[in-house]
């Protein structure tokens, strides 16, 4: 436990309506061990929000519980805040509209004395400023940035108050590509430095690209973790990638049919035939088996190759999988 | 762009979305009633009790100017307690999130309030109550109403606030503070110029003590150990430590069963 900085114990969060109570965290079990950078990764309303705000403290959970630096949530409530968690919450974050037309730099200041933090605020500003990557616009008036670079100021925010954990809730949420990378690699170099990261995200290529540990949530369960590349593992299935010529749409239907492949996942017509996207059961589809298929119909092989699942792959077959149990257990 | 396609817009944000703003919830549509119901109570009752002199000696005075006057500056001066409270429901979880007691950004927007909003207008009342008015005022009073009053609005402000984190509905809330206020508080005419039921409400509102408290201190130099003073002085306290409780229950509500439902 000592090395731990989240603790999550058999944690359950139900919203008590007039009408019907929804179930939001089903006994969720997971740690997050110091300087780690976890993912939480599911659709809407799989419970992200909702575990940032229990693990911050402003949420009490149902049952269960969780331990913040040792210490449990249940009794630390909003002092986590305090002490030990800046959370950082996409939807409910804005800029302080009566500094908004100062500089960067000094905007950042006048944050920092308005929230009482100790010491040279215009050297933590400045230190923020530089690992946000808005250092060449620190004259500038937030009022006149863009929405990335809004949201950078925002986390800039957030790390002026130096505490151990950031627990960030779908930070690049609305960003275009180029923003969403400056950002991934702002909480690359953050976890480089030592912060324990907690994000939530609905993007498998964020999650790839910074968590050491990522949680596969869906409807308040988590339906499978590990590292990315143990997740990558952990399907049986793989993907197949074969273009032929000429252009023959009819081709995807007659590979369906070979034993191991279980669905076609795209058919797309390029410049130079038919491109088939198949899932298949790892080490159950031959090459020669394909390239004879295109052959009898008169196809020629272009190109054929074998390639791991994605994480977004393995999240939807994750989805399609817990849907199948559902629809069996009603 | 066509004349008609104009007035298509105009007729649907106009009266088709301004009936549906005020009708879509039940409250909001009582709160719209209320509103004109009291402002044509609010201005019957000034009237009323201006002509015929009613009920403004029970404030120690017997100018209708001075009771005016008296009853606008102290709204003014308790305005920002009541009117300007950062920790809405909307910024609930950005506002606390932040590693900063709430009691202090409370302080900060109150203070804010007075030097940019009301302290104009204080000091404008202030200085003409002063040069229209013979005022006799006894400096222990006023210290002491100063301080139980700033305690009664903290409570006003955390009971407001608690009670829209409980319901999570502002607007009914604010309408239903103004009329009460309006009404009953003795602001702008006496309560004694309200039917006797009406008054004894009033009584039970803890603003009614304020003003007449304000007033005697005013005009008639009241002891701290007149009966409307001592009055004044449980109502303060008895608000405060109702706001303190309703506040945090509302908190708690919030933090047990959250905003989502």
């Amino acid at each position: 436990m000592q090395n731990k900085a989240i603790v999550v114990d058999h944690l359950w969060k139900i919203y008590t309506g007039r009408e019907k109570n929804i179930v939001a965290l089903r006994d969720i079990s997971f740690s997050v061990s110091k300087g780690e950078v976890v993912g939480i990764l599911g659709p809407n309303g799989a419970g992200k929000t909702t575990l940032c705000l229990i693990l911050s403290g402003l949420l009490e959970p149902t049952k269960g519980t969780a331990y913040i630096m040792g210490e449990d949530i249940r009794e630390l409530k909003r002092k986590a805040c305090e002490k030990y968690i800046a959370l950082y919450l996409a939807e409910h974050m804005r800029l302080w509209s009566a500094f908004i037309r100062l500089p960067a730099l000094k905007y950042l200041e006048a944050i920092g004395a308005i929230r009482c933090i100790e010491g040279d605020l215009k050297k933590k500003a400045e230190e923020a400023l530089k690992k946000v990557g808005l250092w060449e616009w620190r004259n500038e008036w937030p009022s006149r940035f863009s929405t990335g670079m809004k949201r950078k100021l925002m986390i800039a925010e957030t790390l002026m108050y130096e505490l151990p954990i950031l627990v960030l809730d779908e930070p690049t949420v609305h960003l275009d590509p180029i923003s969403c990378m400056e950002i991934w690699n702002i909480l690359k170099e953050l976890a480089h430095d030592g912060k324990t990261i907690l994000l939530t995200t609905q993007n498998m290529e964020e999650a790839e690209y910074l968590c050491d540990k990522i949680l596969f949530l869906n409807k308040g369960r988590i339906v499978a973790s590990g590292s990315p590349h143990e997740l990558k593992e952990l399907t049986r299935y793989e993907k197949i990638a074969v273009k032929v010529s000429p252009k023959s749409r009819e081709f995807a239907k007659l590979l369906e049919k070979i034993d191991g492949v279980t669905e076609i996942m795209q058919v797309k017509d390029v410049e130079e035939g038919t491109l088939v996207v198949a899932k298949s059961i790892k080490g159950c589809v031959e090459p020669s088996t394909i390239v004879e298929l295109a052959k009898s119909t008169g196809l020629k092989v272009l190109l054929l190759s074998y390639e791991q699942l994605s994480l977004s792959d393995i999240f939807r077959i994750l989805l399609k999988g817990e849907e199948n149990e559902s629809e069996d257990r009603a | 762009m066509k004349v008609k396609t104009v007035l298509r817009a105009i007729w649907y944000y106009c009266f088709i979305g301004g009936w549906k703003a005020r009708t879509a919830y039940k409250a909001n549509f009582a709160a719209n009633i209320a509103s004109l119901l009291l402002s044509v109570a609010t201005y019957y009752f000034i009237g009323y009790s201006i002509i015929y002199q009613r009920g403004i000696v029970r404030y120690g005075t017997d100018s209708p100017l001075g009771f005016l006057l008296s009853g606008i500056l102290l709204t003014r001066i308790v305005n920002p307690f009541r009117l300007y409270f950062p920790l809405t429901v909307r910024d609930f979880y950005y506002l606390y999130s932040r590693p900063v007691s709430p009691a202090l950004i409370l302080l900060q927007e109150w203070i804010s309030a007075y030097i940019w909003f009301t302290g104009i207008e204080i000091t404008l009342y202030a200085v003409i109550l002063a040069s229209t008015q013979n005022l006799n005022v006894r400096p222990e009073s006023l210290f002491a109403f100063i301080a139980l009053c700033i305690l009664m609005n903290i409570g006003y402000n955390l009971f407001e606030s608690g009670l829209t984190y409980i319901t999570k509905k502002k607007t009914p809330i604010f309408f239903a503070r103004q009329a009460a206020h309006l009404l009953f508080s003795g602001e702008l005419f006496p309560v004694t110029a309200l039917p006797v039921p009406l008054q004894q409400i009033a009584l039970l509102y803890p603003y009614t003590w304020t003003y007449i408290a304000w007033r005697k201190i005013l005009f008639s130099a009241m002891t701290i150990t007149d009966p409307d003073f001592i009055a004044f002085t449980i109502a303060s306290l008895t608000m405060f430590l109702l706001g303190l409780t309703v506040f945090k229950t509302g908190y708690n509500e919030i933090y047990k069963k959250g905003l989502v439902l």
